[in-house]
């Protein structure tokens, strides 16, 4: 009976899924149009992977609330780094700068400084890192990825020479800060809130002032930015030291959470907090950049590096895993934004 | 010479998309004959040399190389059929040296497949000999001279056996020792019975050299002259061709200029730039003529503030400035509209919006100092409508818009400055005519309301056309000054290669 009556019905359905692909919905091509598409289709597809592979343990409250706690970090950083490379620069320090970030402040609280004196101590030190990078790459013409590669070393360097390569953790540890960085509002950790903070006074940077629009041309045309009046040099300068900023909020937020000040924190963050930026849509080489792509993008990444411990994956493979499901996954965001 | 045509080329043309750069061209190019091609920008010098070399392939008609009808595909294809080309951008390896430049993609080999660095060596040093050129085969091509470098690719095409060698305008970057030498070495090629097609717009030098000259204009053949029985002025006007004029509107009546604005007085920077002095009034358009390296785009960026000057003064309304970065020469009302508008003037991935707006953020922030779209939008919206700018959005990518409609949105972001000074650099490069006269009608407009331009063009019509009072530059100096009227086109064209226009160029050196 199915042989015998092919008819009008199979070659209409045939026909019907021919045409769809040709004619997407205009809904769907406006869909295509948005910065971070690419980043939140890869961050959904792998959350369902992981509801798939891993179930319950994924889904609970606690762990992507953990999750979004360790996104923090280099979220935070990833708003700084959106800014650079939409202005065509980029910063390889950033995890070294939460390094000594983080070292400089323990040291500070444990030789007793007042707290809020010790957390302003760690985020002059930042700063004025980002600082160093942004003079070193005008006043000898070197492009900052060579400055920031050499600074990266310098300043991780630093912070083993304060430590002496161990743990500061011999301080009082009922304060403000402490309070604070274990603390929760609406049950959310306080990490997660400084992040979204950064990120909205990024996003506003970015999208809403003459800085950030003339740092996006600059990104886009630096010799046109040059003609129209823009000074370089001191566009470079600024933004380096946000970045600079930037690194050490995020140091402090994790001294703060830690309750202890650790010289291997922060090692390799420079990886998830550049690939945070590009797969949240932000490109290399500069023009414009996203600012909310970039927090989702470090979500992507601490949901990865959280599926594959849950997948009890061991912590060495799971250090190449991260790197290749970075690769792929900036490939994917690139795939669906093609035009 | 042998009258005997070896090169036939019959009814060829060529378009670029919408724009004709050859129309039904054909001439004939003697065997062993030093063969001038002249004409202005844009006449289609270039076009011809490049379907010759195979770079590109003619829409219509054939190209006949002794009597043979030859499709040169590539490059490639024409060098089988004896066509070298040495390009005015040259074409070397700067790390390697001169032999294994002179042997680049063809090196000689030994019996098992190495490089054979002796045999090319001597074959090289035959071949440089040949031609009188005093380099060795060992030297590295980086720090050569350009003209010691032009020598290295003749060389190349002697040693491919060349039977025609087209020179793209060879003499644009050489000194004047350099240049005898070149035509030498031309001379020599001719005495083995190659046939050199010279491109050039200085004519000068052809006049020099060829034994005949062929005029292109607006893409159309004009003519073929023997060169011992033609003159400048014939070559000049079959170069000029229709009246000069004709698409430039005429300056509205009460357009007398103000009082003096601006004295720019022994201005210097080094090396090769003045000292020079000029003045220009409010409501003037001041124009700038002269060959490429006259100094004129040097003058341009010292007064916009992209180079330092070495020494002079400017001063502007009576006050001195010194314009150390563009921002401060902006601050002071200057606005400079850049010789490239792709790599210069915008930012051609950003929206017609932004590039338009660049410039007055700080005028059109809202509350907390925050950028205030609504007046991103209006301000924007009235540019466009002022200056024509063809689009549908202006969210519309700048990358997407014509060459004219991209000019006017770089014209629409100086304007926005409302600047007092405007430099145009050949403010309508790659600009189709229609929106040409639009700009030209742009400039009366802009300077009946009291502003100062200062123009340059690669079209001399246009700066005739829209100038008041036009300086010819020559070496970094002011050579020459014409006032409306004095100048035709060609005494400019005469003025711009350094003579005076009632000297007489000798046309037979």
């Amino acid at each position: 009976m199915l042989a015998l009556n092919p008819g009008d019905n199979c070659q209409r359905t045939m026909h019907d899924r021919d045409r769809k692909p040709r004619n997407p919905s205009s809904a769907w091509r406006r869909l295509r149009a948005v910065d971070e598409i690419g980043v939140i289709v890869a961050l959904l597809s792998v959350c369902g992977l992981l509801w798939v592979a891993a179930g319950d343990r994924f889904v609970q409250p606690t762990n992507l609330l953990q999750v979004a706690r360790q996104a923090s970090s280099y979220g935070i950083m990833a708003v700084g780094m959106v800014l650079l490379l939409s202005m065509g620069e980029i910063d390889l320090s950033v995890g070294a700068i939460l390094t000594l970030v983080n070292i400089v402040t323990a040291v500070a609280l444990r030789e007793g400084m007042p707290t809020p004196l010790a957390v302003v101590v760690g985020l002059v030190t930042g700063s004025l890192c980002g600082l160093a990078n942004g003079l070193l790459g005008v006043l000898l013409r070197i492009p900052t990825i060579i400055v920031t590669l050499g600074t990266m070393s310098v300043f991780r360097g630093f912070a083993l020479v304060l430590s002496k390569a161990t743990p500061i953790g011999n301080f009082q540890k009922h304060n403000l800060l402490f309070d604070l960085g274990s603390g929760k509002l609406l049950g959310v950790p306080t990490s997660v809130w400084a992040m979204l903070a950064v990120g909205l006074v990024g996003h506003v940077i970015l999208g809403h002032t003459a800085f950030g629009w003339r740092a996006q041309a600059i990104g886009s045309n630096a010799q046109a930015a040059r003609f129209s009046g823009i000074p370089l040099d001191r566009y470079r300068i600024a933004a380096m030291t946000i970045m600079g900023l930037v690194a050490s909020i995020a140091g402090v937020m994790e001294l703060a959470f830690l309750q202890s000040g650790s010289p291997t924190t922060g090692h390799g963050y420079e990886l998830y907090v550049i690939a945070s930026a590009i797969i949240g849509g932000t490109a290399l080489t500069g023009g414009s950049g996203s600012v909310l792509g970039g927090i989702l993008g470090a979500l992507l990444i601490a949901v990865i590096r959280n599926g594959l411990v849950l997948l009890e994956f061991s912590a060495y493979w799971s250090t190449v895993v991260t790197g290749a499901v970075i690769i792929a996954a900036v490939a994917i965001g690139g795939l669906v934004k093609r035009k | 010479m042998l009258a005997h045509p070896f090169i036939q080329l019959n009814r060829l043309s060529k378009r670029f998309g919408g724009v004709t750069a050859l129309d039904d061209v054909s001439f004939a190019i003697c065997r062993g004959e030093i063969h001038a091609v002249v004409g202005e920008n844009g006449a289609g010098k270039s076009t011809l040399m490049k379907l010759l070399a195979g770079v590109h392939e003619p829409d219509g008609g054939e190209i006949r190389i002794a009597t043979q009808n030859v499709r040169l595909v590539d490059p490639r294809e024409a060098r089988r059929h004896g066509i070298s080309i040495v390009f005015q951008e040259l074409n070397l390896f700067p790390h390697r040296t001169v032999a294994s430049n002179i042997f680049a993609n063809r090196e000689i080999t030994n019996r098992w497949g190495g490089v054979d660095r002796l045999a090319m060596n001597e074959a090289s040093r035959r071949v440089l000999a040949e031609l009188d050129v005093p380099l060795s085969p060992d030297a590295l091509v980086g720090p050569l001279t350009i003209g010691e470098k032009q020598q290295v690719e003749i060389a190349r095409t002697l040693e491919q056996q060349s039977r025609i060698v087209i020179l793209d305008e060879p003499n644009s970057a050489l000194n004047e020792s350099e240049s005898q030498r070149l035509f030498d070495i031309i001379r020599r090629l001719r005495a083995r019975g190659i046939t050199i097609v010279y491109v050039s717009h200085r004519l000068e030098e052809v006049f020099a050299i060829a034994d005949s000259i062929t005029v292109l204009r607006d893409g159309r053949y004009q003519g073929t002259y023997a060169t011992n029985e033609t003159t400048v002025p014939q070559i000049i006007a079959a170069m000029i061709g229709r009246p000069l004029g004709d698409s430039f509107p005429q300056r509205p009546k009460d357009s007398a200029p103000g009082p003096v604005v601006l004295q720019v007085r022994q201005l210097c920077r080094d090396p090769g730039l003045g000292p020079i002095s000029f003045t220009a009034r409010a409501g003037e358009i001041v124009g700038f003529a002269g060959l490429e390296g006259a100094g004129i785009d040097e003058l341009f960026r010292v007064l916009f503030g992209l180079d330092p000057m070495t020494s002079g003064q400017i001063v502007f309304r009576d006050k001195l400035q010194r314009p150390t970065t563009p921002l401060a020469a902006m601050r002071s009302g200057w606005a400079l509209i850049p010789e490239s508008r792709r790599e210069q003037g915008l930012m051609m991935d950003r929206s017609i919006a932004r590039n338009t707006t660049l410039l007055v953020l700080d005028k059109l922030l809202g509350r907390l100092g925050l950028i205030d779209r609504q007046q991103v939008h209006t301000t924007t919206d009235q540019y466009v409508k002022r200056l024509g700018i063809a689009t549908d959005s202006q969210e519309k990518t700048v990358a997407h818009l014509s060459g004219g409609n991209q000019q006017k949105v770089l014209l629409a972001k100086w304007l926005a400055t409302g600047p007092a000074i405007l430099i145009l650099n050949d403010p309508t490069r790659g600009v189709d005519i229609g929106a040409k006269s639009e700009i030209y009608a742009l400039c009366h407009q802009l300077a009946a309301q009291g502003m100062t331009l200062l123009i340059t063009s690669s079209e001399a019509d246009e700066i005739l056309g829209l100038a008041d009072r036009v300086f010819v530059l020559s070496k970094g100096r002011v050579f020459h000054e014409f006032h409306r009227g004095e100048a035709s086109k060609a005494k400019l064209l005469h003025a711009v290669t350094g003579r005076m226009p009632n000297e007489s160029i000798p046309t037979n050196l």
